[in-house]
Order: C-alpha cells, then structure tokens, then sequence
C-alpha cells in the first residue's frame, strides 16, 4: 500500500476534529472513538483515491458521517431520527470549513483549563476519565446525576466564555 | 424563544446521558433552524470532544513502544492505546509507525444506550474486576497456560489459552463455544471474541444475534445459526464451516462481506478468500459431547473399583433387551428389559431407558447376602402418579429385601424389610421434577442403618433394630413386583434412569459427591 508521508500527516492532524463532528452524531466520546476508529480504516483504504490538491477534511469527513450514520442505523439508535442525511450533511460541510479556528479554540481551551479552579478541574477529570459518567459521580457523592451534570454545564458554560474571550470574540 | 443558556442546557443532557426524547426531538428543529444553533452546537461538541480527549489521554499511560499486532494485554483494548497514540501526538513520526496503528485489529464496538452510565463499565476501556463475559458450562480435562485462565467459571475481558481438554463456555447474550485444545482466544465482551487459534464450534441463539468471532484473516458475524472455525496458527488462515443459517465473513480492511450459508465452507487467508478443506467429523466438538466424554472417562475409572458389583451404564445394545452390566466378576449378571424404551440420557450419545407405563421396567438381579450395599443411579423424573414409585425395588416384600423409591411428595424412602420398628429421620430435600437427579442408597445391615443422598446431600436417615442379612435378589429398576397383600401395588416409575451401580460396601458422603460431581449434566447444572 503506497500511502504518502503527507496523507500520514493529514489524517493525523484531522483526527480531533473528525472525533467532534462524530461525536455530534452520537454524544458518546467513548461510541466516537468507535466509529472514528472505523472511519480511519475507511480513510486507509481510500488513501489512493484521495487527490492531494484539493482539501483533506471535506474528503475525510464525508466519511466519518457515513460511517457514522452507519453505526446509528446498526446500533438502532434514536439518533437516526434525528441526523437525516440533509442535516448530516449540512453539519458535515460546516464542520469542514472550521478546520482554522477549530485549531485555535482546542489551543484556546489548554489555556482556560489552567484558569480553573482547581475543584472544577477535578470535577471534570473524574467526568472525562475513561469509564467516567454523571451517574457513577453521583453515586459516590451521593447525589443526583441531574445535580452533577448541572455542575458540570456551568463548568462548560465557564470553558466556552472562556474560549471566546481568548479569541476576542464576543461574549453571548 | 430558545435562549442560549435553553441551548446549554439541552447539548450538556445529551453529553451526559440524560436526554429525554424530547429533547431529542427538539434537538432536530434546534439544528434546523439556522446556522447559528448549528455553531453551537458544533462548538460545545468541540469542547466535549476535546474534554474527553485529552483527559482519556492523560489518565492512560502513554505506550513505550509503536503498537504492534500482537495481542494486547487483558483489559488493554487496541483503542486505548490508539487515543494516547494520536491524543498525545506520539507515534506518528514515520508512515511505518501510523501503518501498524491504522491497521490494528479494529475493537468490536459496545453496544451501548443513550445512558452512558449504564453501559460505562462495559466499554473496552475499563473492564470491571468483575465483568462476566461468559461462564465455563463445562468442560472435560482441561488446562489452561499459566495466567491465562478464568476466574472461576467466570470469564471475564481477556486472554485466555487451553492447553488440554475440551471446554464450553456460554456468553451472556446466549451464544455458546465449544473450545477444543489447543486453542487461544481473546474475550472482549459477550458478543465478541478474538479467535488467535485453534479451533471452535459456535451456536448462537436469536439473542446472540450479531455474535462476532474475529480472526486474523476475517470477522465471523453470527446470523443466529451454528457454525465452525479453525485458526492454523502458523499460515493464519480461518477456516469456516457453516452448519446451520448464515454467517457473514468480514474483510476487516475493505468492509467486504461474504455470506456464507448453512452446508457451506470458506476459507479466508490473506485478504482473500479461497476453498476450505474437506470437514472432517468430530472436528468440532458439540457441547454435549463434553459431558459424554467426561462420563465416559468416569465409567473407565469406576468400573475398575474391585468393590462393584455391577455397574449398569445404560447403553442401547443391538439386542435392545439387555441391560449390560459392565463389570465381570461381581456376581451381578446383565439385566433384562421388559416394556421400558431406550431413549436420550443426559447427554447426546449416552442412552437411557423410559419408564412411562405402568408395566414398563427393567430385572436385575443382586444375589446373594450382603452387610453392606451402596445403590446409586441418575434418574429423571417427569411426573408422580402413585403413592409410592419406585427407582429400584427387590420383587414382593422378603426379608432382607430392599426398596428405593419416591413418595407422592417427591421424598425419597426405603431401606430392607425388616421386622419390628424403625425410625425415618427427614433431613433433606425432595427430588425435583424434570431434571437429572443422583440418588444414592447406603445401606448397612451391621449399623442397621440407611442413608439416603440426592445429588450428594443427606435427604433421610433409617434405623432399625432387627439383625436381617440384605438380600435384595431380583429387583424391579422403575417398578415394584408387589406383594399380592399390599395396598400401594402400582409402584411405577415416570421418568429415566441412565445410570444404575451397585457396591457391595458403604459409600461415604464424600465418596458419594465425587460420583454427583462425576456425572453431573454440566457445570451450571444446579444440584437444588
């Protein structure tokens, strides 16, 4: 398989952003993982059809929604009645011409992290760590998972008026 | 109007699991109605997508090496290592490097819900200490390679290597495997495992749907239906033998996707597939072939015991008359069959006899006086019609003679006829219906005592005062020659019975649990 060092280096630098817009599809980081880990090896084998002038992430990222729509069909998920082919599409061609400021909100989101404090970073270590969830935190502090996921939103809500902060925009 | 914080509020509930279907729905007409909503959305999708990156990233050790094909390490799925390689950036120097990681044994992806919460455990990233994949149904002499065993019955996300001896292991969703050695496999969860090699029989029921075996030349996607498949280790082919439905062979790399039905074969090696070999029977063990076999290396054994009278293995002869007994020399002649018809015992393979008719029953006969016997049988109940039904009893009521029989109840009873009282103590339980039931009887005419044990557990206790030899004589297996002056004179059995021995010694408890534990049905097989 004749594959290019510069193929290598695009499907690498476009995996994060492959991995949000599927996860937009199906909400799940660790399901994300899944079905981006398929359309990596969709993309492997289509790596000869890929035509090095034109742009890789509309290219790659038509196949993360197909894999995508795939998975939510195979899996019967709810989401199918949600994420029709127009809107995936939509959502996808979106995606695709972000790539610049995708890169500059993930840098601006290393700095606002460090701006937190440090029980909300925590919170939101044992909520990403692999296997976390709402409701395994709540079961610890014995709580609620609408209580946890309540303080998690305003921890979001903290990071995204951050990031737009960081990058001079203005604020909602 | 929909606010922003409205907007917040729903992503973070579908981020987390709690979203209704409502919101949902709401979901559609938000990201419908302008681009706006859209950015929004793909905005905080961002933010969790890169939360979730980088935290798994961090809370993982990052690999010290390029990943490789080989097999990872129990509870180390491919894809942890996958995020760390391109979560941290490492790995990704030369296109060699990205090649093994791209071309890595894809995980089988979790069949997950909406709730993150309750499938959380079952991600291939953090398998619980106690996650039960499937459960060892039974097996016959097997071994596993050091550490490479399950816990128990209970195997769990992991490596496991037989090294001898046969084994059945039933998944979660319902999909049995019959593993015979040598043979290595990887478990990921309860609808897929990784076949390293060697060879395996698969039957997976309408629940199972969906049950995917991985090798390294394809996936074997199980359509509900029954099929075999071999490994060769050192080539890598996979050979499929498909005996029942359909099975859909998976190019790993392409998505190309062969089916392949019932009566057909198919061998896939390098990318590619080709013919397989001519199947050979017994190539793939059946799961009731393990409990056959595990019998019969028990029948080997105990008919070598000097202290057996007879041994009575239930097996269907061309003269279908004659219940064998299989050891020479103790005094116990063959048996003879009068009405009872030879049917299926506990496994495929092993014979009974049906006991249905009130005329139905098999003759031995035990000569001779005794101080001690030890009488015991597997039997199968199917229903109680009389007062008192009998598994074995010597014809008419002589002194010395012996009964072993249920009462209406389910108890178990009997002992010699004796003269003068008795006492019955009742410790146990009674003998369920419909399921493959041990009963024992030890008797001794010196202790003038009986003990009676179902599936190994003490059920009653006789005692009596009279010194009378036993002398069982002609027996009736699954009836009773009455008596003319008794009243209860329509004793008969209505079930199986596959397994008849007679010692002319006591058995201890200890003794009687190693012949329960022998022949049990299969290791769920539960002796309540």
């Amino acid at each position: 398989m004749d594959v290019s060092a510069e193929f290598v280096a695009q499907i690498t630098r476009s995996q994060r952003q492959l991995h949000s817009f599927i996860l937009s599809m199906v909400w799940n980081p660790a399901e994300a993982d899944d079905v981006l880990q398929e359309t990596n090896l969709v993309l492997w084998e289509k790596a000869a059809e890929f035509d090095t002038d034109r742009p890789f992430l509309p290219w790659a990222i038509r196949f993360a929604q197909l894999q995508a729509l795939a998975w939510l069909k195979r899996r019967r998920r709810q989401q199918r009645v949600v994420f029709d082919d127009d809107l995936t599409r939509l959502l996808a061609d979106e995606a695709a011409r972000e790539e610049v400021v995708f890169e500059e909100r993930r840098q601006a989101l290393a700095a606002c992290l460090q701006k937190l404090p440090s029980d909300q970073r925590d919170l939101i270590a044992r909520r990403y760590e692999p296997a976390g969830s709402v409701n395994a935190m709540a079961e610890v502090v014995g709580t609620t998972p609408k209580a946890v996921s309540d303080r998690l939103r305003r921890i979001r809500h903290a990071l995204l008026q951050c990031i737009r902060r960081q990058l001079g925009e203005a604020t909602a | 109007m929909t606010t922003a914080a409205d907007l917040e509020g729903l992503f973070n509930r579908l981020a987390d699991g709690l979203a209704s279907e409502d919101d949902e729905q709401r979901l559609g007409a938000v990201l419908r109605s302008g681009p706006a909503s859209r950015r929004a959305y793909r905005e905080f999708m961002a933010l969790h997508s890169a939360l979730h990156w980088d935290y798994v990233a961090a809370a993982l050790p990052e690999p010290t090496a390029p990943p490789s094909l080989s097999h990872p390490p129990p509870g180390r799925p491919p894809r942890a290592t996958w995020l760390v390689a391109f979560g941290a950036g490492v790995l990704l120097a030369t296109a060699a490097a990205v090649i093994l990681v791209l071309l890595r044994p894809a995980p089988p992806s979790t069949e997950r819900t909406g709730s993150e919460q309750s499938t959380a455990p079952a991600t291939p990233d953090a398998p619980r200490a106690d996650a039960v994949a499937a459960l060892l149904v039974d097996g016959v002499g097997s071994e596993f390679a050091p550490g490479r065993g399950p816990n128990g019955v209970r195997f769990g996300p992991g490596d496991y290597e037989l090294v001898k001896g046969v084994i059945h292991l039933r998944f979660a969703q319902g999909a049995d495997m019959v593993l015979a050695a040598p043979a290595r496999i990887e478990v990921t969860d309860a609808q897929h495992t990784r076949l390293v090699s060697g060879k395996v029989r698969v039957v997976a029921p309408p629940t199972a749907k969906g049950f995917t075996v991985a090798t390294r030349a394809a996936d074997y996607v199980d359509l509900g239906t029954e099929f075999g498949l071999r490994v060769d280790a050192a080539s890598g082919a996979s050979d499929l033998y498909v005996f029942d439905g359909q099975v859909n062979v998976t190019d790993p790399q392409s998505g190309a996707v062969l089916p392949v039905t019932g009566g057909k074969s198919s061998r896939a090696i390098d990318g590619r597939s080709a013919p397989a070999p001519p199947f050979r029977e017994g190539d793939f063990p059946t799961p009731g072939s393990i409990g056959l076999k595990r019998w019969e290396e028990y029948e080997r054994q105990t008919r070598a015991d000097r202290t057996l009278l007879a041994f009575y293995p239930f097996r269907r002869q061309p003269d279908e008359s004659v219940l064998v007994n299989a050891v020479e020399g103790g005094g116990m002649a063959d048996g003879r069959i009068a009405g009872a018809r030879w049917t299926t015992g506990r496994w495929p393979g092993k014979d009974a006899l049906l006991f249905d008719r009130d005329t139905d029953f098999a003759q031995v006969a035990i000569p001779g006086e005794h101080q001690e016997l030890t009488i015991a049988t597997w039997v199968k109940v199917e229903r109680i019609d009389f007062v008192l039904n009998a598994i074995l009893n010597s014809d008419g009521a002589e002194p010395g003679g012996v009964h072993l029989q249920l009462n209406r109840q389910g108890f178990v009873r009997g002992g010699v006829i004796v003269e003068g009282p008795f006492q019955d103590t009742l410790v146990g339980k009674s003998v369920p219906l419909g399921s493959w039931v041990h009963v024992a009887s030890v008797i001794s005419a010196r202790a003038r005592s009986q003990q009676i044990y179902v599936n190994g557990a003490l059920a009653r206790e006789r005692r009596w005062q009279s010194g009378v030899p036993l002398k069982p004589g002609q027996c009736r297996v699954g009836n009773w020659l009455p008596d003319p002056t008794d009243k209860f004179r329509i004793r008969a059995l209505r079930g199986q019975i596959d397994e008849l021995a007679v010692w002319g010694r006591v058995l201890s408890a200890e003794e009687v649990g190693r012949l329960v534990e022998a022949g049990r049905p299969g290791l769920l097989w539960s002796k309540e």
